[in-house]
């Protein structure tokens, strides 16, 4: 178990920052940059001194302000995986690994660090210099260097920013393995959603030095406490005032114009957030009678492909974003400029806490 | 039907259950049974009654798909 309780100023910020992370456990640290998450890490590994704090890590303190323990960042035993790896550029592969082993006698550690490049599918590379690696390869040789430490917590910055979306996937694998091998506490900072739902068991979400939501991915993108947490994960989030009908339901003029219905409670200043897979698209300006009691009328701002289906940007007053396929796309011809209306359920409409 | 919803099924309904905000609406697809959760208000602007032939549309990303 590694334990944080970290509080100090860092500029104009107030980091004030919980928690706790069980063995083999992955715990995602999400926000976005100037939240303090990055800051978190830092304290953790000693590289940034709290105003008050104590870490902890299985039966060890790292760091106690109250009395006196200080432990120095080489002396916490952190495997920490920077954002650009960190690799020395004057050594080969095998030797940035063996760097972390020097408590193996020397005789033994090329054969230790190409055992460990050899388990994240970079052994044959042991000679080659970083400079001459991908992305994807310097980030194996970074993860087999972590992991020849034999970390009791590990601490990842980023760990997949630095790398283009092709080679995304095969790094969250060899990600995972790290984790899987390691079985040790991890803290994983990052401002992408999708990246800390591929990788982490619990996502704890952090807004100006404070943690402002905890749980599973699953359950943050079901129910987001605020508008802030809701478009963190992706969430298609409007702004409006609420009044609860005497049918139940509660209807919301949005900021940007229409009004939106939503069968969640909700009074005064709030926000809406809808998946953008709960949307769905008409060309043209009429609309077919649906039980969907959600319309907005727009314009198709832009068309991206995320895995194998596609974000269309619609300019509705405000910005909304629907999930849509290739084939919708082709056969209604949903392409920048063209009008749209999108439509979602009611029932799809959840209530957050509006937003400053 | 131009819509971005992949699955468009034709159905009638077979019975419309109201609560208090929220309808449930069965249908029948050709001897399949399918439930929509919809509005109260939407199920009485559409006049959804036994009877009614309908479509009962569906994202792409809602179906799951099973094998026995």
């Amino acid at each position: 178990m590694l334990r944080a309780e970290l509080t100090g100023t860092l500029g104009e910020l107030e980091l004030d920052t919980r928690l706790d992370v069980p063995d083999a456990r992955c715990l995602a640290l999400l926000g976005p940059s100037g939240a303090g998450k990055s800051s978190v890490l830092r304290m953790i590994a000693g590289l940034v001194r709290p105003r008050r704090g104590r870490v902890e890590c299985g039966n060890h303190v790292w760091l106690d302000t109250d009395t006196g323990v200080e432990l120095a960042p080489e002396r916490r035993r952190c495997g920490y995986v920077f954002q650009d790896y960190a690799l020395f550029g004057h050594m080969s592969a095998w030797r940035n690994v063996a760097y972390a082993q020097r408590r193996l006698p020397r005789a033994r550690r090329h054969r230790a660090a190409v055992e460990l490049l050899d388990r994240f599918g970079v052994g044959r590379l042991a000679d080659a210099r970083p400079a001459t690696l991908s992305g994807g390869e310097r980030q194996r040789v970074a993860l087999a260097r972590t992991l020849a430490s034999n970390p009791s917590a590990l601490l990842l910055d980023e760990p997949l920013s630095a790398l283009d979306v092709s080679t995304r996937a095969k790094a969250t694998r060899a990600l995972l393995e790290l984790l899987g091998d390691a079985a040790v506490p991890t803290v994983l900072v990052t401002h992408d959603f999708d990246e800390a739902a591929a990788i982490a068991d619990e996502v704890a979400v952090i807004e100006d030095g404070r943690i402002v939501q905890r749980g599973s991915a699953e359950e943050l993108s079901a129910r987001p406490v605020s508008a802030f947490v809701a478009d963190l994960t992706g969430a298609v989030v409007l702004g409006g005032v609420a009044v609860r009908r005497p049918d139940g339901l509660t209807e919301i003029a949005l900021e940007g114009g229409g009004t939106a219905l939503s069968t969640d409670a909700g009074e005064g200043r709030v926000a809406i957030s809808v998946h953008p897979w709960e949307i769905t698209l008409e060309p043209g300006a009429a609309t077919i009678d649906t039980s969907a009691r959600n319309h907005l009328r727009g314009r198709v701002s832009s068309v991206r492909p995320v895995g194998n289906r596609l974000r269309v940007a619609v300019e509705a007053g405000q910005p909304l974003v629907a999930e849509v396929t290739a084939d919708a796309r082709d056969q209604l011809g949903l392409e920048p400029g063209r009008k749209v209306v999108a439509s979602w359920k009611a029932t799809a409409t959840r209530i957050v806490a509006a937003g400053d | 039907m131009k819509l971005s919803t992949r699955n468009q099924i034709k159905a009638t309904v077979t019975s419309v259950s109201q609560g208090e905000a929220i309808a449930n609406v069965e249908m029948d697809a050709g001897g399949q049974r399918l439930v929509a959760s919809i509005t109260v208000e939407a199920a009485r602007e559409l006049g959804l009654e036994a009877g009614r032939e309908v479509t009962a549309l569906i994202k792409a990303s809602d179906v799951m798909v099973a094998v026995e």
